[in-house]
Protein backbone atom coordinates (compact mmCIF):
# COMPACT_ATOMS: atom_id res chain seq x y z
CA UNK A 1 0.00 0.00 0.00
CA UNK A 2 2.66 2.29 1.04
CA UNK A 3 4.59 1.43 -2.02
CA UNK A 4 2.04 1.54 -4.53
CA UNK A 5 0.90 4.92 -2.76
CA UNK A 6 4.46 6.44 -2.99
CA UNK A 7 4.92 5.62 -6.68
CA UNK A 8 1.24 6.76 -7.59
CA UNK A 9 2.08 10.34 -5.79
CA UNK A 10 5.67 10.41 -7.08
CA UNK A 11 4.17 10.09 -10.77
CA UNK A 12 1.62 12.86 -10.12
CA UNK A 13 3.85 15.36 -8.92
CA UNK A 14 6.22 14.60 -11.52
CA UNK A 15 3.79 14.64 -14.15
CA UNK A 16 3.14 18.17 -14.04
CA UNK A 17 4.31 20.38 -16.50
CA UNK A 18 7.46 22.61 -15.15
CA UNK A 19 7.06 25.77 -16.01
CA UNK A 20 11.01 27.59 -16.39
CA UNK A 21 12.53 29.28 -13.90
CA UNK A 22 11.89 32.78 -13.93
CA UNK A 23 14.93 34.54 -11.81
CA UNK A 24 14.30 37.91 -12.75
CA UNK A 25 10.95 37.30 -11.18
CA UNK A 26 11.90 36.57 -7.95
CA UNK A 27 14.52 39.03 -7.89
CA UNK A 28 11.77 41.31 -8.40
CA UNK A 29 10.01 39.89 -5.82
CA UNK A 30 12.94 39.63 -3.51
CA UNK A 31 13.72 43.10 -4.32
CA UNK A 32 10.05 44.36 -2.89
CA UNK A 33 10.08 44.55 1.04
CA UNK A 34 6.58 43.06 1.59
CA UNK A 35 8.70 39.82 0.31
CA UNK A 36 11.27 39.75 2.54
CA UNK A 37 10.81 36.75 5.05
CA UNK A 38 9.20 37.69 8.30
CA UNK A 39 10.44 35.49 11.23
CA UNK A 40 8.03 34.51 13.77
CA UNK A 41 9.82 36.10 16.25
CA UNK A 42 10.35 39.80 14.64
CA UNK A 43 7.46 41.18 17.11
CA UNK A 44 9.27 40.25 19.65
CA UNK A 45 12.50 41.43 18.45
CA UNK A 46 11.19 44.85 17.40
CA UNK A 47 9.93 45.07 21.45
CA UNK A 48 13.69 44.28 22.61
CA UNK A 49 15.00 46.24 20.73
CA UNK A 50 13.12 49.30 21.80
CA UNK A 51 13.28 48.22 25.38
CA UNK A 52 16.97 48.02 24.60
CA UNK A 53 17.19 50.87 22.47
CA UNK A 54 15.57 53.52 25.05
CA UNK A 55 17.54 53.29 28.24
CA UNK A 56 21.20 52.24 25.75
CA UNK A 57 20.70 55.71 23.95
CA UNK A 58 20.10 57.31 26.96
CA UNK A 59 23.15 55.33 28.66
CA UNK A 60 25.41 56.02 25.46
CA UNK A 61 24.45 59.38 25.87
CA UNK A 62 26.06 59.99 29.30
CA UNK A 63 29.26 57.94 28.63
CA UNK A 64 28.54 55.97 31.54
CA UNK A 65 28.46 52.22 30.09
CA UNK A 66 30.91 50.63 27.38
CA UNK A 67 28.49 50.71 24.38
CA UNK A 68 28.48 46.71 23.84
CA UNK A 69 26.94 46.11 27.39
CA UNK A 70 23.64 47.40 27.29
CA UNK A 71 21.76 47.10 30.83
CA UNK A 72 17.95 45.87 30.36
CA UNK A 73 15.59 47.71 32.19
CA UNK A 74 13.94 44.87 33.88
CA UNK A 75 17.34 43.96 34.99
CA UNK A 76 19.91 41.67 33.50
CA UNK A 77 22.37 42.47 30.94
CA UNK A 78 22.40 42.36 27.08
CA UNK A 79 26.65 41.61 25.99
CA UNK A 80 26.45 41.98 22.05
CA UNK A 81 30.15 41.43 20.45
CA UNK A 82 30.58 40.63 16.47
CA UNK A 83 30.37 37.26 17.43
CA UNK A 84 27.59 36.44 20.07
CA UNK A 85 24.58 37.84 22.11
CA UNK A 86 24.26 37.12 25.45
CA UNK A 87 21.36 37.90 27.88
CA UNK A 88 22.07 37.60 31.72
CA UNK A 89 21.57 38.88 34.77
CA UNK A 90 23.84 41.13 36.08
CA UNK A 91 26.51 40.62 38.88
CA UNK A 92 27.34 42.54 41.87
CA UNK A 93 30.27 43.52 39.79
CA UNK A 94 28.97 44.73 37.55
CA UNK A 95 26.54 46.68 39.58
CA UNK A 96 29.56 48.21 41.56
CA UNK A 97 30.88 49.63 38.64
CA UNK A 98 27.67 50.65 37.42
CA UNK A 99 27.27 52.81 40.45
CA UNK A 100 31.02 53.93 40.41
CA UNK A 101 30.25 55.44 36.91
CA UNK A 102 26.82 57.10 37.76
CA UNK A 103 27.54 60.60 37.03
CA UNK A 104 25.05 61.26 40.27
CA UNK A 105 26.06 59.64 43.58
CA UNK A 106 24.29 56.73 44.39
CA UNK A 107 24.32 54.65 47.73
CA UNK A 108 23.94 50.48 46.64
CA UNK A 109 22.10 48.69 48.53
CA UNK A 110 24.32 47.24 51.99
CA UNK A 111 23.88 45.65 54.98
CA UNK A 112 21.49 42.69 53.04
CA UNK A 113 21.88 39.23 55.03
CA UNK A 114 24.62 36.83 53.72
CA UNK A 115 23.11 35.15 50.71
CA UNK A 116 20.84 37.90 49.32
CA UNK A 117 21.17 37.40 45.32
CA UNK A 118 21.01 40.42 42.93
CA UNK A 119 18.20 39.70 41.24
CA UNK A 120 18.00 42.99 38.83
CA UNK A 121 18.10 46.79 38.76
CA UNK A 122 16.52 49.24 36.80
CA UNK A 123 18.10 52.63 35.72
CA UNK A 124 15.27 54.56 35.59
CA UNK A 125 14.70 58.27 35.06
CA UNK A 126 17.03 58.23 31.99
CA UNK A 127 19.99 57.78 34.91
CA UNK A 128 19.17 59.44 37.62
CA UNK A 129 17.25 56.89 39.84
CA UNK A 130 18.01 52.86 40.21
CA UNK A 131 16.02 50.07 41.51
CA UNK A 132 17.49 47.22 42.40
CA UNK A 133 16.34 44.21 43.44
CA UNK A 134 17.75 41.56 45.49
CA UNK A 135 16.03 38.25 46.65
CA UNK A 136 17.03 37.51 50.84
CA UNK A 137 17.00 33.34 52.02
CA UNK A 138 14.83 32.62 53.93
CA UNK A 139 12.17 34.86 53.14
CA UNK A 140 10.15 33.17 50.25
CA UNK A 141 9.56 34.54 46.69
CA UNK A 142 7.97 37.55 47.55
CA UNK A 143 11.20 38.66 49.33
CA UNK A 144 12.13 41.02 47.01
CA UNK A 145 13.32 44.36 47.76
CA UNK A 146 13.25 47.38 45.62
CA UNK A 147 15.61 50.25 46.57
CA UNK A 148 14.76 53.40 44.78
CA UNK A 149 17.75 55.47 45.35
CA UNK A 150 16.49 59.06 44.02
CA UNK A 151 19.55 60.93 42.75
CA UNK A 152 18.25 64.42 44.87
CA UNK A 153 21.76 65.50 44.33
CA UNK A 154 20.99 65.73 40.39
CA UNK A 155 17.88 66.63 39.85
CA UNK A 156 16.70 69.10 42.62
CA UNK A 157 13.07 69.46 41.65
CA UNK A 158 10.21 67.12 42.06
CA UNK A 159 9.56 67.40 38.23
CA UNK A 160 9.77 64.35 36.56
CA UNK A 161 12.65 63.76 33.89
CA UNK A 162 10.85 60.17 32.96
CA UNK A 163 11.74 59.77 29.19
CA UNK A 164 8.27 59.09 27.29
CA UNK A 165 6.98 55.45 28.36
CA UNK A 166 8.29 55.44 31.95
CA UNK A 167 6.55 55.71 34.86
CA UNK A 168 7.72 55.28 38.25
CA UNK A 169 4.69 54.58 40.99
CA UNK A 170 5.40 55.23 44.46
CA UNK A 171 3.97 52.71 47.08
CA UNK A 172 1.13 54.98 49.09
CA UNK A 173 2.38 55.70 52.27
CA UNK A 174 -0.13 53.48 54.55
CA UNK A 175 1.16 50.32 52.59
CA UNK A 176 2.28 47.64 55.20
CA UNK A 177 5.72 46.55 53.10
CA UNK A 178 7.05 50.28 53.00
CA UNK A 179 9.96 52.08 54.25
CA UNK A 180 12.13 54.99 53.48
CA UNK A 181 15.02 57.05 54.53
CA UNK A 182 17.73 59.24 53.45
CA UNK A 183 21.22 58.27 52.75
CA UNK A 184 23.70 60.79 52.21
CA UNK A 185 21.58 63.10 50.05
CA UNK A 186 19.78 60.28 48.66
CA UNK A 187 16.26 59.50 49.13
CA UNK A 188 15.75 55.47 49.89
CA UNK A 189 12.56 54.04 49.04
CA UNK A 190 11.88 50.05 49.94
CA UNK A 191 9.18 48.45 48.28
CA UNK A 192 7.41 45.20 48.59
CA UNK A 193 9.48 43.97 51.27
CA UNK A 194 9.03 40.74 53.91
CA UNK A 195 12.18 40.63 55.68
CA UNK A 196 11.80 41.08 59.38
CA UNK A 197 12.25 44.62 60.68
CA UNK A 198 15.33 44.04 62.59
CA UNK A 199 17.07 42.95 59.33
CA UNK A 200 15.40 45.79 57.37
CA UNK A 201 16.84 48.41 60.59
CA UNK A 202 19.93 46.87 60.07
CA UNK A 203 20.12 47.47 55.75
CA UNK A 204 18.94 51.59 56.75
CA UNK A 205 21.53 51.69 58.83
CA UNK A 206 24.25 50.05 56.44
CA UNK A 207 22.89 51.92 54.08
CA UNK A 208 22.70 55.54 56.19
CA UNK A 209 26.55 55.25 57.03
CA UNK A 210 27.79 54.08 53.64
CA UNK A 211 25.87 57.34 52.22
CA UNK A 212 27.55 59.24 54.88
CA UNK A 213 31.09 58.13 54.09
CA UNK A 214 30.23 59.01 50.63
CA UNK A 215 29.47 62.91 51.26
CA UNK A 216 32.61 62.83 53.32
CA UNK A 217 35.09 61.56 50.18
CA UNK B 1 11.92 11.87 -5.26
CA UNK B 2 13.41 15.56 -5.04
CA UNK B 3 16.14 16.63 -6.31
CA UNK B 4 18.99 16.85 -3.66
CA UNK B 5 20.41 19.64 -2.08
CA UNK B 6 23.87 20.91 -2.82
CA UNK B 7 24.71 22.33 0.89
CA UNK B 8 27.96 23.44 -0.48
CA UNK B 9 25.97 26.04 -2.87
CA UNK B 10 23.80 26.70 0.47
CA UNK B 11 26.93 27.34 2.44
CA UNK B 12 27.83 29.82 -0.07
CA UNK B 13 24.41 31.57 0.13
CA UNK B 14 24.52 31.77 3.22
CA UNK B 15 27.56 33.56 3.38
CA UNK B 16 26.28 36.13 0.93
CA UNK B 17 27.48 34.63 -2.31
CA UNK B 18 24.36 35.64 -4.62
CA UNK B 19 25.89 33.89 -7.54
CA UNK B 20 25.66 30.67 -5.08
CA UNK B 21 21.85 31.77 -4.09
CA UNK B 22 20.33 32.27 -6.89
CA UNK B 23 22.01 28.66 -8.59
CA UNK B 24 20.44 26.81 -5.15
CA UNK B 25 17.12 28.81 -6.05
CA UNK B 26 17.17 27.12 -9.63
CA UNK B 27 18.11 23.71 -8.67
CA UNK B 28 15.17 23.77 -5.87
CA UNK B 29 12.89 25.33 -8.15
CA UNK B 30 11.43 22.02 -9.61
CA UNK B 31 11.04 20.37 -6.12
CA UNK B 32 8.95 24.22 -4.80
CA UNK B 33 6.95 24.35 -7.89
CA UNK B 34 5.99 20.51 -7.80
CA UNK B 35 5.46 20.61 -4.06
CA UNK B 36 3.04 23.98 -4.17
CA UNK B 37 1.61 22.24 -7.08
CA UNK B 38 0.63 19.41 -5.37
CA UNK B 39 -0.48 21.37 -3.00
CA UNK B 40 -2.71 23.89 -4.38
CA UNK B 41 -3.58 22.49 -7.95
CA UNK B 42 -3.59 25.25 -9.97
CA UNK B 43 -1.04 25.75 -12.34
CA UNK B 44 -0.63 29.73 -11.55
CA UNK B 45 -1.41 29.56 -8.19
CA UNK B 46 1.49 27.03 -8.10
CA UNK B 47 4.19 29.17 -9.89
CA UNK B 48 3.35 32.38 -7.68
CA UNK B 49 3.43 30.23 -4.66
CA UNK B 50 7.22 28.76 -5.60
CA UNK B 51 8.51 32.35 -6.96
CA UNK B 52 7.11 34.06 -3.53
CA UNK B 53 8.95 31.16 -1.78
CA UNK B 54 12.38 31.52 -3.54
CA UNK B 55 11.53 35.48 -2.97
CA UNK B 56 11.27 34.46 0.44
CA UNK B 57 14.81 32.30 0.31
CA UNK B 58 16.03 35.02 -1.38
CA UNK B 59 15.96 37.11 1.21
CA UNK B 60 16.07 35.00 4.14
CA UNK B 61 19.12 32.74 3.51
CA UNK B 62 21.38 34.50 6.16
CA UNK B 63 19.00 33.22 8.89
CA UNK B 64 19.60 30.04 8.22
CA UNK B 65 21.24 28.28 11.05
CA UNK B 66 22.85 24.90 8.94
CA UNK B 67 23.21 23.98 5.31
CA UNK B 68 21.68 20.73 6.54
CA UNK B 69 18.47 22.22 7.59
CA UNK B 70 17.64 24.12 4.28
CA UNK B 71 15.30 21.45 3.01
CA UNK B 72 13.17 21.85 5.92
CA UNK B 73 13.56 25.16 6.01
CA UNK B 74 12.87 25.04 2.59
CA UNK B 75 9.76 23.10 2.29
CA UNK B 76 7.91 24.61 5.34
CA UNK B 77 8.16 28.33 3.38
CA UNK B 78 6.86 26.49 0.21
CA UNK B 79 4.36 24.77 1.23
CA UNK B 80 2.97 27.36 3.83
CA UNK B 81 3.15 29.57 0.96
CA UNK B 82 1.24 26.91 -0.97
CA UNK B 83 -1.26 26.75 2.00
CA UNK B 84 -1.96 30.37 2.06
CA UNK B 85 -2.67 30.43 -1.82
CA UNK B 86 -4.46 27.96 -1.48
CA UNK B 87 -7.12 29.59 1.08
CA UNK B 88 -10.78 29.28 0.53
CA UNK B 89 -10.42 27.58 -2.46
CA UNK B 90 -8.98 24.73 -0.73
CA UNK B 91 -11.90 24.58 2.15
CA UNK B 92 -14.36 24.60 -0.98
CA UNK B 93 -13.02 21.98 -2.82
CA UNK B 94 -12.78 19.80 0.36
CA UNK B 95 -16.70 20.39 1.35
CA UNK B 96 -17.45 19.44 -2.51
CA UNK B 97 -15.63 16.02 -1.93
CA UNK B 98 -17.30 15.17 0.84
CA UNK B 99 -20.74 16.16 -0.22
CA UNK B 100 -19.91 14.34 -3.91
CA UNK B 101 -18.10 11.49 -3.90
CA UNK B 102 -15.88 10.32 -6.87
CA UNK B 103 -17.26 8.12 -9.65
CA UNK B 104 -15.45 5.13 -10.77
CA UNK B 105 -13.47 6.27 -13.32
CA UNK B 106 -11.86 9.17 -11.10
CA UNK B 107 -11.22 6.42 -8.83
CA UNK B 108 -9.05 5.09 -11.16
CA UNK B 109 -7.11 8.32 -11.58
CA UNK B 110 -4.70 9.40 -8.86
CA UNK B 111 -4.42 12.82 -9.71
CA UNK B 112 -8.43 13.39 -9.36
CA UNK B 113 -7.91 10.88 -6.34
CA UNK B 114 -5.56 13.72 -4.87
CA UNK B 115 -7.69 16.71 -5.87
CA UNK B 116 -10.40 15.26 -3.75
CA UNK B 117 -8.22 15.79 -0.60
CA UNK B 118 -7.77 18.84 1.49
CA UNK B 119 -4.68 21.00 0.64
CA UNK B 120 -3.38 20.02 4.26
CA UNK B 121 -3.65 16.47 3.33
CA UNK B 122 -2.34 16.60 0.21
CA UNK B 123 0.39 18.80 1.69
CA UNK B 124 1.04 15.92 4.20
CA UNK B 125 0.73 13.37 1.27
CA UNK B 126 3.52 15.01 -0.88
CA UNK B 127 5.78 16.13 1.51
CA UNK B 128 5.52 11.79 3.19
CA UNK B 129 5.15 10.18 -0.28
CA UNK B 130 7.39 12.67 -2.12
CA UNK B 131 9.76 15.03 -0.58
CA UNK B 132 10.17 11.80 1.34
CA UNK B 133 10.05 13.45 4.94
CA UNK B 134 9.03 11.49 8.14
CA UNK B 135 6.58 12.44 10.52
CA UNK B 136 8.60 14.61 12.31
CA UNK B 137 9.94 16.72 9.61
CA UNK B 138 6.78 16.91 8.51
CA UNK B 139 5.27 18.39 11.71
CA UNK B 140 8.02 21.00 11.21
CA UNK B 141 6.97 21.95 7.89
CA UNK B 142 3.35 22.35 8.52
CA UNK B 143 4.11 23.47 12.27
CA UNK B 144 1.82 21.16 13.37
CA UNK B 145 2.47 18.22 16.02
CA UNK B 146 3.29 14.66 14.40
CA UNK B 147 0.46 13.44 15.82
CA UNK B 148 -1.73 15.04 13.78
CA UNK B 149 0.61 14.67 10.17
CA UNK B 150 0.20 11.08 11.11
CA UNK B 151 -3.68 11.51 11.60
CA UNK B 152 -3.73 13.26 8.26
CA UNK B 153 -1.47 11.00 6.03
CA UNK B 154 -3.90 7.61 7.93
CA UNK B 155 -6.78 9.83 6.84
CA UNK B 156 -5.28 9.98 3.24
CA UNK B 157 -4.89 6.64 2.88
CA UNK B 158 -7.95 5.95 4.06
CA UNK B 159 -9.20 8.11 1.01
CA UNK B 160 -6.87 6.26 -1.47
CA UNK B 161 -6.99 2.80 -0.26
CA UNK B 162 -9.82 2.07 -2.59
CA UNK B 163 -8.37 3.54 -5.62
CA UNK B 164 -4.93 2.11 -5.09
CA UNK B 165 -6.50 -1.50 -4.49
CA UNK B 166 -8.20 -0.98 -7.96
CA UNK B 167 -5.09 0.47 -9.86
CA UNK B 168 -1.93 -1.65 -8.34
CA UNK B 169 -3.32 -4.92 -7.61
CA UNK B 170 -0.57 -6.42 -9.04
CA UNK B 171 1.75 -4.80 -10.34
CA UNK B 172 2.24 -1.03 -9.35
CA UNK B 173 4.61 0.74 -11.19
CA UNK B 174 3.21 -0.60 -15.05
CA UNK B 175 -0.54 -0.14 -14.01
CA UNK B 176 0.47 3.21 -12.85
CA UNK B 177 2.26 4.28 -16.17
CA UNK B 178 -1.50 3.03 -18.05
CA UNK B 179 -3.40 5.45 -15.94
CA UNK B 180 -1.15 8.39 -15.70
Amino acid sequence: MNESLKYAVTADVTASALPAFDLAAVRARAASSSNIARPRRSRSWLLAALVIGIPSLALAASQIIPARIIWLPRGGVFVSSKNAHVYRTATPGELAKIVQGAHYRVVPPAGLPAGSKLRGFLMAAGTESFVVSYSVPGHGQCCFISFLITPLSSAPSAQSTLPPGYSIKFAPKGQTHYAQWNAGVERVTVLGYSIPPAELSRIRSAMIAAGKAQESR
Amino acid sequence: MTVPVDEKLVDDARAGSVEALERLLESVWPDAYRIAYSIVRDRAAAEDAAQESCATVYGSISTLRTAGAFRVWFYRIVAREALRQAGSSASQTAQAAEQVPPDRESRLDISRALDTLSPELRAAVVLHYYADLTSREISEVLGVAAPTVRFRLMLARRKLKPLLFECFPVHPPQCAKESL
